[in-house]
């Protein structure tokens, strides 16, 4: 297989506060990768930091390249930590207004996204009036709508019941199966079990592999 | 430019859904109470909403402050506050990454701004001519001091803008009002608002001042978009 995404010696320093200590991780084309940790152990910042929301020591390569040399944007969707949408839209508007951006490659992509999340495409209620698990619903459907290569999916099981929690591990499946690349981070540690190729752990900035640990 | 493009339509359609009304409420008001001070035959007040007013005249009257003035000055930056950073800190930094360029993002949040001063600044020269029927004032005062209400709206709501890539949008908001009402007493060239008013400069020195400031805050603000970090607003305060 290929080797999509490499992280090589990733550090990063907020106010003087060590956030990110020397991350190392090479992931292959395909592979879905969970990663665990206490609160403010640094997960989300390295998910930030692979997305390019944050500036950061070291290097991040997606298929040898570095982010801002990629030719296309639809390669990496993200859900980070408390995903915010407008209020006055409906779901389903608010993925149209992210396709005004980027247009989906098939007509009818957005539909299909969100039937895959166990969302209504025709649903009138507002974002601003959806339940937290449907404000999560909405939130994955938006990091997979372009079926990326690569997909950060930052606590993706908050607020989700249990037939939410089944369709994300079938669309991890699916994804999988078209060749995304997947970088999960839970607290859930037997859901991280299920859907991982492999499992890491972040303790105080430091990645861990569990494997070799 | 086609990334630029299409981001301003999609500002233009969150004006349109998300801001329109609050524009309405804010500037429908700022209008009523100019009609307002028209038919109480307070004409100085009038010329001193839409113009400004003199130094000595804001001198002599220390507790008195052009309000009507400074309430069309900062109406953008109370309707679209969180115009930017809504895009950049409160969550929806998904959005950075269908854009390829982050300057595209400031470029267009610009630009809109630029488009909504141009309409507010138009209906506030409707507002103005009408209410001129029953004041007779030379029309081309109340062009030129569209075009300057124009292009000093704009030159705060970017300066605020600027300022909101760095700071909370509620400190940036109380340092843009010390900046502007500060600079009421003084002759500094650092002060905004002496360019501001039609009664203290001419329209030409007025767009000048403005242009200059405006495009300072576009080069700084491209540089600085991107060299920040992309975190929630909570994160940016804690570290």
């Amino acid at each position: 297989m290929d080797k999509y995404l490499e992280i090589k010696n990733v550090s990063k320093t907020i106010k003087h506060q060590r956030i990110l200590s020397d991350i190392c991780m090479q992931v292959e084309s395909g592979e879905i990768i969970g990663i665990k940790g206490i609160n403010g152990s640094g997960k989300t910042m390295l998910l930030r930091a692979v997305a390019g929301f944050i500036r950061y020591d070291g290097e991040i390569l997606l298929y040898g390249k570095q982010r801002e040399a990629l030719e296309n944007t639809n390669e990496i969707g993200v859900l980070i930590e408390h995903q915010n949408f407008l209020n006055q839209f409906t779901g389903k508007e608010n993925l149209e207004l992210l396709e005004l951006l980027l247009p989906c490659k098939e007509e009818g992509e957005i539909d299909r996204v969100l039937y895959s999340v166990g969302l209504d495409p025709n649903g009138k209620r507002k974002y601003g009036k959806y339940s937290l698990g449907m404000k999560q619903r909405i939130a994955i459907a938006q990091a997979v709508m372009y079926r990326p290569k690569l997909i950060l999916l930052d606590e993706p099981t908050n607020g989700l019941d249990e037939h939410g929690m089944e369709l994300l591990e079938q669309l991890f499946k699916e994804l999988k199966e078209s060749g995304s690349t997947i970088l999960v981070t839970s607290h859930d540690i037997d859901f991280l079990k299920r859907v991982s190729d492999r499992c890491f752990m972040m303790k105080r900035g430091e990645l861990i592999d569990e494997a070799q640990d | 430019m086609r990334e630029i493009t299409i981001l301003i339509k999609r500002d233009l359609i969150l004006m349109r859904r998300i801001y329109w009304k609050k524009s309405l409420i804010f500037f429908g008001l700022t209008s009523l109470f100019d009609i307002l001070i028209v038919f109480a035959d307070k004409k100085d007040i009038f010329i001193e909403n839409i113009m400004g007013m003199t130094q000595e005249h804001f001198l002599g009257n220390p507790l008195l402050l052009p309000y009507g003035w400074l309430f069309l000055l900062f109406g953008l930056l109370v309707v679209f506050y969180d115009f930017l950073s809504f895009d950049l800190f409160e969550g929806t930094q998904h959005i950075m990454t269908k854009v390829k360029k982050r300057t595209s993002l400031w470029f267009s949040k610009i630009i809109t701004g630029g488009i909504a001063a141009i309409v507010i600044g138009m209906f506030q020269f409707l507002i103005h001519v009408v209410a001129n029927q029953w004041l007779h004032l030379n029309i081309n005062v109340l062009g030129k001091a569209s075009i300057v209400t124009i292009f000093s709206m704009w030159t705060i709501y970017v300066c605020y803008q600027l300022l909101v890539l760095y700071l909370n949008y509620i400190i940036a908001f109380i340092v843009m009002s010390i900046w502007v009402v500060g600079g009421l007493s003084t002759n500094s060239p650092l002060a905004l608002v002496n360019s501001m008013m039609l009664l203290r400069n001419s329209m030409t020195a007025c767009v000048k001042g403005c242009g200059i400031i405006i495009i300072f805050c576009i080069i700084v603000g491209a540089v600085s978009i991107n060299r920040i970090d992309l975190l929630e607003r909570e994160e940016k305060n804690n570290g």
